[in-house]
């Protein structure tokens, strides 16, 4: 059996190579796959291109089956930053890649869990929305935090 | 690394908005977030992450997140607080709980825990005790009852022995009216159901 190769387009247009029978761990290319032989470029509009190159590097992995587990977890842990974290699990949502979704899903959680409030917002660039009165009530509700 | 937010605060602004300039991560797909916050846990989406904005404090009360409540290391000295936050858990799950790993609350927290759960979930299919006292709670027979789709109760405990776990068995058994329908039942699973973990000294 010839390997027959896909190509996966980034959304900053860069193209990556990527054998078949690997690619089809995403559910995502491997339906694409089925329905029409996937053979143009598939884009990946919501995908940067440092994201996909990670990707790739994951779905071109030699584990044994029985080491997976601590590849993919070793894998995340070796990216430990938050926005490449979450980069990574929206690229594994889209493409249907659960196991790395997961992975990182988890490590992000394992960071955020230790952070205070405030380094949460910051690491996620988030707002706090929140008026001082609306503050004060969750406060109030959550007397206990005290 | 923990060291994300600290270090990252330090450098110089350039190298900062290289990092990622424009990502609101807000825009995150929600179903990811949900993930993401499932997997901080009940006790830290009670103390700390909820509150970090209203979009996640939205994701938080999503009864869905709570049909799976891990709350099994409660610190002795806030026994209060650890009892209100599961039982704040188990009202978010709004009936839907199905699995529950609660710890060692003492022989009061654990009794009245036990029947705080039992009243408002009757969805629950696995129920996880890391205790040690959970045996002389009074309302065992009470609480197993109103759980008519208990498939699993494990017991974590330092030292328990066959006949404990057979005890346990046995009130299960005659408090469940259709105790026939039930895995707990029959005598034979009773070592499959009632697992036992942790530290033994006699094992």
């Amino acid at each position: 059996m010839s390997k027959k190769t896909l190509t996966l387009m980034s959304k900053d247009k860069q193209l990556f190579n990527i054998e078949e029978h690997l690619a089809v761990q995403s559910v995502t290319i491997r339906n694409m796959v089925k329905e029409d032989g996937a053979s143009s470029v598939i884009p990946l509009p919501r995908v940067d291109s440092e994201t996909l190159a990670l990707v790739i590097e994951y779905l071109n992995r030699q584990q044994a089956p029985e080491e997976d587990e601590d590849y993919v977890k070793k894998f995340v842990d070796e990216r430990g930053e938050i926005p490449t974290l979450l980069e990574l699990a929206q690229a594994a949502l889209d493409l249907d890649i659960k196991k790395l979704m997961d992975a990182a899903c988890m490590k992000v959680a394992d960071l955020i869990k230790d952070f205070t409030l405030e380094e949460v917002r910051e690491a996620l660039r988030i707002e706090n929305d929140r008026t001082p009165e609306e503050e004060k009530a969750i406060r109030d509700e959550f007397q206990w935090a005290f | 690394m923990p060291s994300t937010s600290k270090s990252k605060r330090q450098k110089p602004k350039e190298q900062q908005q290289e990092i990622q300039p424009t990502t609101n991560w807000l825009e995150l797909p929600s179903d990811l977030m949900a993930n993401i916050l499932f997997r901080v846990g009940g006790f830290d989406i009670l103390e700390n992450v909820e509150k970090v904005c209203t979009a996640w404090q939205k994701i938080c009360k999503d009864p869905s997140m709570w049909r799976v409540i891990c709350i099994d290391y409660p610190d002795i000295r806030l026994i209060e607080k650890n009892l209100a936050m599961c039982k704040r858990a188990v009202d978010r799950s709004q009936g839907q709980l199905i699995d529950i790993t609660i710890g060692d609350f003492g022989i009061d927290g654990d009794d009245e825990l036990l029947l705080y759960i039992a009243n408002r979930s009757s969805q629950l299919r696995r129920l996880k005790i890391k205790t040690g006292d959970t045996l002389l709670c009074k309302n065992w027979t009470e609480a197993l009852k109103k759980f008519p789709l208990l498939e699993e109760l494990t017991l974590y405990y330092y030292d328990i022995s066959k006949e404990v776990v057979e005890t346990v068995g046995s009130e299960a058994i005659a408090g469940n009216p259709q105790a026939g329908a039930l895995p707990l039942s029959t005598p034979e699973l009773v070592p499959k159901t009632f697992e036992t973990r942790g530290v033994s000294s006699t094992a």
